[in-house]
């Protein structure tokens, strides 16, 4: 249990530190538990103890987000395994596994974040805020986790991230380019 | 330890914000019954607002359109009137037409939904560029209509249109139509014979019904409208319809003098005007509710295929045809 706080602690302030320590020792069931509680964030945050919500909507509605939670996870992690392949630099599912999960960790701060929109302490803006701020942090630790996990240059890392991103816009236009031509034809 | 502490505190802290979180999201749900399904939905706005929702183009159910449609298309506009109704956060609409007019069953599916729509929140037209015939028919459901000086609309009446090519095809390409047909009239309109006095009567008689349908509804959009706004409205009698309907076009200025038009006024005084109906409507509404785009996509094909459509060109050789070529054989409550 220690362990996992210095973890979090970890991750968290020190993170260049701490991502090095998980690849050399990673864990996945701390993953896991990290995945499944930042998943079943979001509905735990819109229920509520009155007779408006059924529990058993409610406990579905868990095992629904940690489901896809964990499917994201293990989607995530297996496309950039194989884009990581491309270039030789694959065989690294489990620790980048872990240390994605990791990079997660920032998502917590939501649950504070949540405060300003249904207790009304301050602005819905202030929430906002906070929420972004944690979305920013988690997307740096996870090209952190980039990073460390196929040892990659910070500047690699963006190309890493921007290679799916275009190749996605790329697909995009070749595909649907070609149909809405031939639909023009057809039509 | 340190580490240990910290942890422990920033796990503490956010397990009593759900706890905090939950609590006064049940006392919230108890009091009005609201029920945000995840976080981002309640960050987002789902508070009362004016929905102002744009017809552009000819008015017709085409298929095309329904799968790389645009969304201010007549079949988007449709949708939207549709949520429109449906939504309770939606006080008020401004239905902006831009329009030539179209085919009569779709012409008459917006209106009735506008009927509707008007029973329950007040909808105001604003006409931009052009609101004529069938734009003018849909126009005609709403409690107010605004239109610029300069707009041009009426063209109140029916058209069909076919083409006779017999000639170019037996004496120029020696092409013979060959046609069985189980009735006298089931190839009525063809393009490859002149037509027949009695074909000519039946559609006629067709072209007649359409109109009178057209005229009916004015009357019952327009001229027998009663509501409680107190916003400027002109009246619209029978008599001045029957005179003027008779397919001529007016600017805006002239459909305001014959009451066919409300007021004379652009976006700015549509919104300003339908904020106060709402207000009156809904008396304990803000009196200055936001105007919302509301031709929004709602399904992800929707969104995937508007935006392809919006990069395809809009103008092709059709565009530069008669309209009512476009629909052969049908009748159109459309300006060419």
């Amino acid at each position: 249990m220690n362990k996992f706080f210095d973890n979090f602690y970890g991750v968290l302030f020190k993170p260049s530190e701490t991502f090095d320590k998980l690849k050399e020792n990673p864990n996945l069931i701390q993953g896991f538990i990290i995945v499944v509680l930042i998943s079943i964030l979001s509905p735990v945050l819109s229920f509520s103890i009155n007779s408006a919500q059924n529990p058993l909507v409610q406990g579905l509605e868990l095992i629904n987000a940690s489901f896809w939670g964990l499917l994201s996870w293990l989607f995530f992690a297996s496309f950039l395994e194989v884009i990581a392949g491309i270039f030789k630099k694959g065989g690294k599912t489990k620790i980048f596994l872990c240390l994605s999960a990791f990079a997660l960790l920032p998502w917590i701060f939501l649950a504070p974040a949540s405060l300003f929109k249904t207790g009304g302490l301050l602005f819905k803006f202030t929430g906002v805020i906070i929420g972004l701020a944690s979305w920013l942090w988690s997307t740096i630790l996870t090209a952190y986790a980039i990073m460390k996990t196929y040892d990659i240059s910070p500047q690699r890392v963006i190309t890493f991230i921007l290679i799916p991103f275009l190749g996605g816009l790329l697909s995009f236009y070749w595909f649907f380019g070609f149909f809405t031509t031939l639909i023009q034809i057809i039509k | 330890m340190k580490t240990k502490i910290i942890s422990i505190s920033i796990i503490v802290l956010c397990f009593l914000s759900i706890i905090v979180g939950i609590v006064n999201t049940s006392i919230k749900t108890t009091k009005t019954e609201k029920n945000p399904s995840n976080f981002f939905k309640s960050f987002s706005s789902e508070s009362d607002k004016i929905a102002l929702i744009s017809l552009q183009g000819p008015i017709s159910s085409d298929t095309s359109s329904s799968l790389i449609g645009e969304s201010d298309s007549a079949e988007g506009a449709l949708k939207a009137l549709e949520r429109a109704t449906d939504d309770k956060t939606v006080k008020g609409v401004i239905f902006r037409i831009n329009s030539p007019g179209g085919t009569v069953a779709m012409s008459q599916e917006i209106y009735g939904t506008i009927l509707r729509l008007r029973e329950k929140k007040p909808v105001a037209v604003s006409m931009a560029d052009v609101a004529a015939s069938g734009g003018y028919y849909v126009a005609s459901a709403a409690n107010r209509i605004y239109a610029d000086p300069g707009t041009l609309t009426g063209s109140i009446g029916v058209i069909m249109g076919t083409l006779n090519v017999q000639e170019l095809m037996t004496q120029k390409l020696g092409v013979k139509s060959v046609v069985i047909k189980s009735g006298k009239f089931k190839d009525t309109g063809s393009m490859y014979r002149p037509m027949t006095d009695e074909e000519q009567k039946l559609l006629q008689n067709i072209i007649n019904s359409a109109y009178h349908q057209f005229l009916n509804a004015i009357i019952d959009g327009r001229v027998k409208r009663t509501d409680n706004y107190k916003i400027e409205k002109t009246a619209l009698t029978e008599q001045i319809l029957k005179k003027y309907a008779d397919g001529r076009i007016f600017t805006g200025e002239q459909a305001k003098n014959l009451g066919f038009i409300d007021k004379i006024g652009g976006l700015y005084e549509v919104k300003n005007d339908i904020r106060k109906m709402a207000k009156e409507k809904f008396p304990s509404i803000s009196d200055r509710l936001p105007v919302t785009s509301y031709n929004k996509p709602t399904g992800f094909t929707e969104m995937l295929f508007g935006g392809v459509a919006s990069l395809t060109p809009h103008k092709n050789i059709e565009s530069y045809m008669p309209f009512s070529l476009n629909y052969p054989r049908q009748p159109l409550y459309m300006w060419e």
